[in-house]
């Protein structure tokens, strides 16, 4: 593989990484906040 | 105090700030990875610095605040802002792992390492480790007033070693680069300095829509908790929830 090429596939992995990242933890944040707003519902 | 009832679902600005924070996202990843051009030392690598940097920065960000909300919470004592701390100080912890892995990432590449125990390096696993420890101390204490002081003052021991972390490059020898952008001055070239700040100000409003939806969710806990402490008062005891 290239040095040009390998340098791209470290740029890719660090932006997936925070990309992902941000995902994951919106996904959590809206699982939480379901379960909130269900329990107060409930109230 | 907390919310009304009415106010459980998500409000229309959070949605808003939501989609304009991932369309700047998208603007933010395109302006990293096509418009900045490549670094005279580092070459095409340096379009990871955007994602790495903005997110330490935010981390800190994140770090000043908790130990804000902290004081507050020491001064004042009302419970929404110990809830407020332990909303960003869940981002903040966020935020600090994410800033180790892209620092990892980063420096396999251009210091062929993913890992040295030096003065920088050190100092933020440090920072994560007590800001992980902040959410340990609040699981072992039930008392709501006792658990939120505490935590205030870790919050706070967190935000007092952030300029020993800032200043770490400078003052120690690491294999950490030494400041881009500093009190001194600016050392990068204009197009890379905007690219760069861009991304900052993204990151700085994933941190705030993050932040926004956890306080939000903390309120609706919170107001439960409320309910229920006034229903122990009532009938015996209730399960305590942390916020």
């Amino acid at each position: 593989m290239s040095e040009l090429a390998a340098h791209w596939r470290w740029v890719a992995a660090i932006w997936i990484e925070v990309t992902l990242a941000y995902g994951a933890y919106s996904l959590y944040l809206a699982a939480r906040a379901r379960r909130a707003e269900r329990r107060e519902d409930h109230r | 105090m907390t919310e009304p009832h009415e106010t459980r679902k998500r409000p229309l600005w959070l949605r808003g700030l939501a989609l304009v924070t991932l369309v700047l996202f998208l603007v933010g990843a395109y302006l990293a990875l096509v418009v900045s051009p490549p670094d005279v030392n580092q070459g095409q690598l340096i379009r990871m610095m955007y994602a790495h940097v903005a997110v330490a920065w935010v981390c800190f960000v994140a770090v000043i605040v908790t130990a804000l909300y902290g004081m507050l919470f020491l001064w004042r004592g009302h419970p929404i802002d110990d809830a407020r701390a332990a909303a960003n100080a869940e981002v903040a912890t966020f935020f600090a792992g994410l800033t180790l892995l892209s620092g990892m990432t980063y420096s396999k590449p251009t210091l062929n390492t993913y890992w040295t125990w030096d003065a920088k390096l050190t100092l933020t696993a440090l920072m994560f480790a007590l800001l992980v420890g902040y959410f340990v101390v609040r699981g072992l204490i039930d008392d709501p007033t006792r658990r939120g002081r505490v935590s205030a003052v870790v919050g706070i021991i967190v935000a007092v070693s952030l300029p020993f972390n800032y200043l770490a490059a400078a003052w120690f020898r690491t294999l950490h680069p030494t400041l881009s952008v500093a009190v001194t001055g600016v050392h990068v070239a204009p197009t890379m300095l905007f690219v760069l700040l861009f991304n900052v100000g993204v990151a700085g409003l994933v941190y705030l829509t993050f932040v926004s939806e956890r306080v939000r969710i903390a309120r609706l806990e919170l107001s439960r908790s409320e309910a229920e402490e006034r229903r122990e008062g009532e009938m015996g005891s209730g399960e305590v929830v942390h916020v």
